[in-house]
């Protein structure tokens, strides 16, 4: 049989069997298994798949992503949201769309200590939105603010979805958690700037609630100095990758025992429940995502045997077009892909397949990463799967539907910061340069 | 039956949650020994043994909780009983493909220790008794998805 057409009925089988509503893990592996048999023998096939269980992780530098997610389960139920918010809350008082801007740039802050889009929009749902709706604030405006603020958390450093564009695509995880500083307080700023444009032109939205007129700019310095934990943890953790004094490995493993320890002082974490839920949910994570990498590897290798990404390569590279055209392409698959699967799984799926023909048009590996992660943020907030907005209409009992309606203007948004990006790739890229 | 593997499910995610809080706390030590050129050696080894084993003992508590990805969208637009036929044939497709998975596993493991397979470095470990962890988890994955088969049999349209 002809290796290309077998490919291409084996990526076909995968996303029919997928749509279907098989385990992403599983629909890799069967069709990976059923192809290769084709390709060479059952034999080798099996024998393959033994081998890839192990030697797709069998790595020290994997250790990275189940320490960080650990840093972030001991973050969630440590008090640190809860610092975050009620300080920059202050910090920012009196601005229209106070409230607003504080979820903005709390998410931003919590960010840098939890790599979970998921956990940062739902704890801030509990905390923010009970808020907003006491200062009588829109609840869509509200909701939008929230989900897409949550989305923070894959861009800014320590990105659990940075350490999987890591493990797929090869690249330094300490170059691609500090691409994404810059982007990531980019887009804080962007959306804050844009809620408070629009709180400044419908006043209904956001009204500025009495209480906001007691803060003090001394209160405003005391707010300031209270975010000390945070800063400390992050900047431990980055400073420790940006110079050179840790591994990620190192960072990841400082940071999670940083955030159980101030857990503990804050009093958070002095009971042995939320430890021990810690860490169940550590363990459920990584073995679902590394299950999602071990079998995209899996299929990665029958697919380079059929040639489909190398003709792939071939074809993009001999097409007449200005590569922005290309990219612009891929863009619209990570798109319309993230609208309907699991940001995860879509990079599982396209990146073995698509990364290497970005790189051969000559972009910067670190800088599609990072673009990458802005549509991964797009993903996880636009219908009809947007993972962060469901989670967020479940801890808010709100409608879905307000969520979304209310992360429009946020996309247009996104849509500014990505166009930021192409325009001056240095954004991402200034930092990563810099590393010692 | 159903009570026993969930049991050993549940137990597994809090064990290789406890071994990664230990490898925390020894990628820790490692850090300020090395600080006095005293490096605690094989450290990097024993880290991704227990994050493999980690992510293998995770597999089925990850099934008991529904947790493992997958497009439901679509599936959840047939009427009810379609809906049902569709999910228990996705679940025997998951069986199958699991067990095959799990018989390889086995397979390689059972290569690994009778070739006395080992990984070189500062410190030589066997590499056989993860990989049976990694067999072990496997199995328990297979029979958590025969035993969410069992339950979707037992659902009412």
């Amino acid at each position: 049989m002809n290796f290309t057409l077998l490919g291409i009925l084996g990526i076909v089988a995968l996303l029919l069997l997928l749509f279907a509503g098989l385990h992403m893990g599983v629909d890799f592996i069967l069709v990976g298994l059923i192809g290769l048999s084709l390709l060479v023998n059952t034999h080798a096939a099996m024998s393959l798949l033994g081998e890839t269980l192990y030697n797709a992780i069998a790595s020290p530098t994997f250790c990275v992503l189940p320490l960080f997610i650990l840093m972030g389960a001991f973050a969630s139920r440590g008090g640190f949201a809860e610092l975050a918010y009620a300080n920059v809350h202050k910090i920012c008082a009196r601005l229209p769309g106070a409230l607003a801007i504080a979820t903005s740039f709390g998410c931003a802050v919590f960010a840098s200590i939890c790599g979970s889009t998921i956990a940062t929009a739902t704890i801030f749902g509990r905390l923010a939105y009970p808020e907003m709706k006491r200062y009588n604030y829109d609840t869509s405006y509200s909701l939008g603010a929230i989900a897409c603020s949550g989305s923070f958390a894959c861009m800014i450093p320590p990105s659990g979805m940075f350490i999987l564009f890591a493990i797929f695509t090869e690249q330094s995880v300490g170059k691609l958690f500090l691409a994404g500083i810059l982007p990531g307080i980019l887009t804080a700023i962007v959306y804050s700037l844009s809620m408070y444009l629009r709180a400044k032109l419908y006043p209904h939205l956001a009204p500025v609630h009495p209480e906001e007129f007691k803060v003090t700019p001394r209160d405003r310095g005391k707010a300031f100095i209270g975010l000390w934990p945070i800063v400390l943890l992050s900047s431990i953790v980055i400073g420790g990758i940006y110079t050179g004094i840790f591994t990620a490995n190192e960072a990841g493993a400082v940071g999670a025992m940083g955030t159980l320890i101030f857990g503990l002082i804050y009093g958070k974490l002095r009971r042995i429940e939320p430890i021990r839920s810690s860490l169940r949910e550590t363990a459920r994570t990584t073995a679902m995502l590394f299950f999602i990498i071990i079998a995209a590897m899996y299929f990665s290798r029958f697919l380079a045997m059929t040639r489909v990404p190398t003709d792939l390569a071939t074809f993009l590279a001999g097409w007449h077009v200005h590569r922005h055209i290309v990219f612009a392409c891929v863009i619209a698959v990570w798109f319309l892909l993230g609208m309907v699967i699991y940001q995860a799984a879509v990079f599982a799926l396209t990146l073995p397949i698509i990364f290497p023909v970005l790189v051969s048009l000559g972009y910067e590996p670190i800088w599609i990463c990072v673009i990458a992660m802005k549509l991964n943020e797009v993903a996880g907030i636009t219908p009809p799967v947007g993972i962060n907005a469901f989670a967020l209409a479940g801890v808010t009992d709100s409608r879905v539907e307000q969520v979304f309606k209310g992360v429009l203007p946020f996309i247009l948004c996104d849509v500014i910061v990505i166009i930021m990006l192409f325009m001056w790739p240095q954004i991402a890229l200034y930092l990563p340069e810099h590393m010692f | 039956m159903i009570k026993f593997v969930e049991f050993i499910n549940k137990i597994c995610a809090e064990v290789c949650g406890w071994m990664l809080s230990v490898v925390m706390i020894l990628l820790i030590v490692d850090v300020v020994c090395r600080t006095f050129a005293t490096p605690v050696m094989g450290v990097a080894e024993i880290a991704m043994f227990v994050m493999i084993g980690t992510v293998y003992a995770g597999l089925g508590n990850c099934e008991m909780g529904y947790g493992h990805v997958r497009v439901g969208s679509v599936v959840e637009m047939l009427p009810p009983r379609y809906q049902k036929i569709c999910m228990i044939a996705i679940y025997l497709i998951a069986i199958v493909t699991i067990g095959i998975a799990s018989y390889a596993m086995c397979d390689n493991a059972w290569a690994s220790f009778v070739d006395k397979e080992g990984i070189a470095g500062a410190v030589s470990y066997p590499l056989y008794p993860v990989k049976f962890v990694m067999a072990l988890g496997m199995l328990v994955y297979t029979a958590q998805l025969i035993i969410n088969l069992y339950k979707e049999l037992r659902k009412p349209i």
